[in-house]
């Protein structure tokens, strides 16, 4: 029997499964499909350069970030992990991201590295909507959470060396996740990831957003916080309930 | 039509960002929509002077982006954010914030955008548990 979300998340910190929202999935594949005028997403390297694709990855990302009530949609397709891992109390990041990694090119390479160490909420949801069928090395990788730890604690020693340096010593442990079209990766932000040179014969792209249950801690100073890098997209009738409580305005003088 | 830069040398939130800084995003973002960059006018050091601001909106022309590095650049006196949207819809512009990603073109919208930063301040004058509490208390479970 497959293993629930939350069993998944428990044994590895991250969990495969299907998008609940294929309409919103297929929206957001028309928009890029649209905008790079082909409907074979996972062949753009036949008539993209890779001078090109930064450029023409940009247009993407504009053009996605202009649906209208794109972060109803892109919620409603991991609407599962939501409702399971993060409750109706709900903060989303202020943008959609786009990946496109294309066969042997090397300016898209995102080094080993965790969102938490770039500043954002340890309690976070990152999730990630592929576009195309992702596997081998077109796909990110990520490491478990108790390699994630040990990684962590090698960072002072791996200083100089950098981080490629460190992902040397532990890629053999790193995980390339293979996922359809049709599925969805939701992974914790404590989880060390990134990618290498795809040498697969496909394209790989895919879109990224995060979320987060808005009374979850966020860092304390800098801009990965609720209105800068955050922005509020859902609140329980509770919440609404509670906030507009008022035993301010009473005086017994 | 143009992108009419505003940059100001206050600190807005809890960020403060270099002007040259400022400038550069607002520089990129309207490279990002194929439009002219209108060099922006400097607010004041003064608290509480939104008169470049102000600069920029007339600067602007029909169907013009005024755009700025954050939303919390805007005041927060509804009097002026009111005086600022009439005559940012009688002159049908926009305004963009980097930060935010945001295009926003009424009051109305403006206030929705702000609600998150008004939630956060909210938590943060609340003291909501701190990452350290909750881990102190998951070490004594």
């Amino acid at each position: 029997m497959a293993l629930s979300i939350s069993e998944q998340i428990y044994l590895n910190g991250y969990a495969i499964f299907d998008c609940c929202d294929m309409s919103a999935l297929s929206l957001f594949a028309k928009v890029v499909q649209d905008e790079l005028k082909t409907e074979e997403l996972s062949c753009i390297h036949t008539f993209i350069s890779r001078n090109e694709i930064n450029k023409r990855r940009l247009a993407c990302f504009r053009a996605l970030n202009k649906v209208a009530r794109w972060e109803d949609l892109y919620a409603s397709a991991f609407q599962n992990a939501l409702d399971h891992l993060i409750g109706p109390d709900i903060a989303i990041q202020n943008k959609l991201n786009l990946s496109i990694q294309m066969p042997g090119d090397v300016s898209s390479v995102l080094q080993m590295h965790t969102d938490s160490l770039a500043g954002q909420s340890i309690f976070e949801l990152v999730c990630w909507l592929p576009l195309t069928n992702a596997y081998e090395s077109n796909s990110m990788y990520i490491f478990h959470p108790d390699v994630s730890k040990k990684i962590l604690t090698d960072l002072p020693a791996y200083e100089k060396q950098g981080m490629d340096g460190l992902f040397a010593e532990y890629k053999s442990r790193a995980t390339f996740i293979d996922i359809k079209y049709g599925q969805v990766l939701v992974f914790s932000p404590t989880l060390f990831h990134g990618n290498i040179v795809n040498d697969t014969k496909e394209t790989r792209i895919s879109i990224n957003c995060r979320f987060k249950n808005i009374f979850a801690p966020e860092s304390e100073c800098g801009e990965r916080r609720l209105g800068s890098f955050y922005r509020l997209h859902s609140l329980s009738p509770l919440t609404r309930l509670a906030l507009s409580y008022r035993d301010d305005l009473i005086s017994f003088r | 039509m143009n992108v009419v830069g505003y940059v100001t040398p206050r600190g807005f939130g809890l960020l403060s960002i270099p002007v040259p800084a400022q400038n550069s995003c607002l520089r990129e973002f309207a490279a990002s929509v194929d439009l002219p960059y209108v060099l922006p006018p400097l607010e004041h050091t003064i608290p509480g002077s939104y008169m470049q601001l102000f600069t920029a909106i007339n600067m602007a022309q029909s169907g013009d982006i005024v755009a700025m590095y954050s939303l919390l650049m805007f005041p927060s006196s509804l009097v002026k954010l009111n005086h600022i949207f009439e005559l940012a819809v009688g002159k049908k512009i926009s305004f963009y914030f980097v930060l935010e990603s945001r295009y926003i073109v009424s009051l109305q919208s403006f206030l929705v955008e702000y609600q998150s930063y008004e939630m956060r301040n909210l938590l943060d004058y609340s003291s909501q548990a701190s990452v350290e509490s909750i881990r102190m208390l998951s070490a004594d479970a």
